[in-house]
């Protein structure tokens, strides 16, 4: 059953219906908040929380006319941006000092999940705006256009923004690092 | 030596990602709980007539409803017109009634279906 009818039935109070839409979602959105608050689990699982009482909240709000995933992704892009302006305001700085420690450890990691850890630390040490980026495009698989749709910007900037997350990561991550890590 | 990172090495590595965690089911408990509630809440909702009135006062449809008050209103000045014997009480107390009941039709006059006699009489 598609998403949308799934919505339909949710705004009609079937919770079978929810029960489906969470489950098709809860692991995308859950790897993104993960992926874009840090990498700490607590937050992701309230940010999880908070998206899908949302949508219990005004299920109403959502526009059948526009795919869901697109809806849902830009709900928890808000949520991100709000976010990051709390934290600049409580001048939260956990993400350098982490990402500070893993650069300065000099010592040779063979395993492969380290390798995928640390090379997950340095994208985390990447500006917001292009770790978005490169979640949306590489791991959801959602056009430029759709990405522009999300985070309300015109496509030409996330085009820019994708070039200059890749020269970002280049600079960070040597692509023969990168084939360390997929290898 | 070019050695930016291709869009097939980022979505490969992308992908193959494992955080290695993954949702708390007590998120989804709670989520559920939160859609029980709502669900009650529906119901109560759906049996009021508040969502009529929302709809009745809203902005929606206005020259939709701007029309069936005018027509209300055409309708409803046109039935208060005085019309004759609109306001006279029908009498039902037979003691006002003068003429005598006659149970023999012979004494009444002749039932002339050719008006033009009543001018003669």
């Amino acid at each position: 059953m598609p998403d949308k009818v799934l919505m339909k039935h949710i705004s009609q109070g079937n919770q079978a219906a929810f029960t489906e839409l969470y489950t098709r979602y809860k692991d995308r959105l859950f790897y993104f908040f993960f992926r874009m608050l840090g990498g700490c689990e607590d937050t992701s699982n309230d940010f999880l929380q908070d998206t899908f009482l949302k949508i219990i909240d005004k299920p109403e709000l959502y526009n059948p006319s526009y795919p869901f995933s697109k809806w849902i992704f830009s709900i928890a892009h808000n949520m991100c941006k709000n976010e990051y302006r709390k934290r600049e305001v409580r001048k939260i700085m956990v993400k350098e000092e982490n990402t500070d420690k893993y650069l300065d450890n000099q010592e040779p990691i063979t395993d492969t999940s380290q390798l995928v850890d640390m090379a997950f630390r340095k994208i985390d040490g990447l500006k917001d705006k292009s770790k978005e980026v490169l979640l949306l495009k590489y791991r959801e698989n959602f056009s430029i256009q759709e990405i522009a749709e999300i985070l309300e910007v015109s496509e030409g900037t996330i085009k820019s923004r994708l070039h200059y997350a890749r020269l970002e990561l280049s600079a960070i991550m040597p692509r023969t690092e990168l084939k360390g890590v997929l290898s | 030596m070019r050695n930016n990172v291709s869009e097939k090495d980022l979505a490969t590595f992308f992908r193959n990602d494992k955080i290695g965690s993954s949702p708390s089911p007590a998120v989804e408990t709670r989520l559920n709980y939160a859609f029980l509630l709502k669900r009650k809440g529906f119901k109560i909702y759906q049996n009021s007539i508040l969502g009529s009135f929302t709809w009745l006062f809203s902005l929606k449809y206005i020259p939709l409803k701007a029309a069936f008050v005018s027509i209300a209103l055409l309708v409803s000045l046109y039935n208060i017109q005085q019309k004759a014997g609109q306001y006279e009480t029908p009498v039902l107390d037979s003691t006002m009634i003068n003429m005598p009941f006659n149970i023999d039709t012979f004494y009444n006059p002749a039932f002339n279906t050719d008006t033009c006699l009543f001018l003669e009489s």
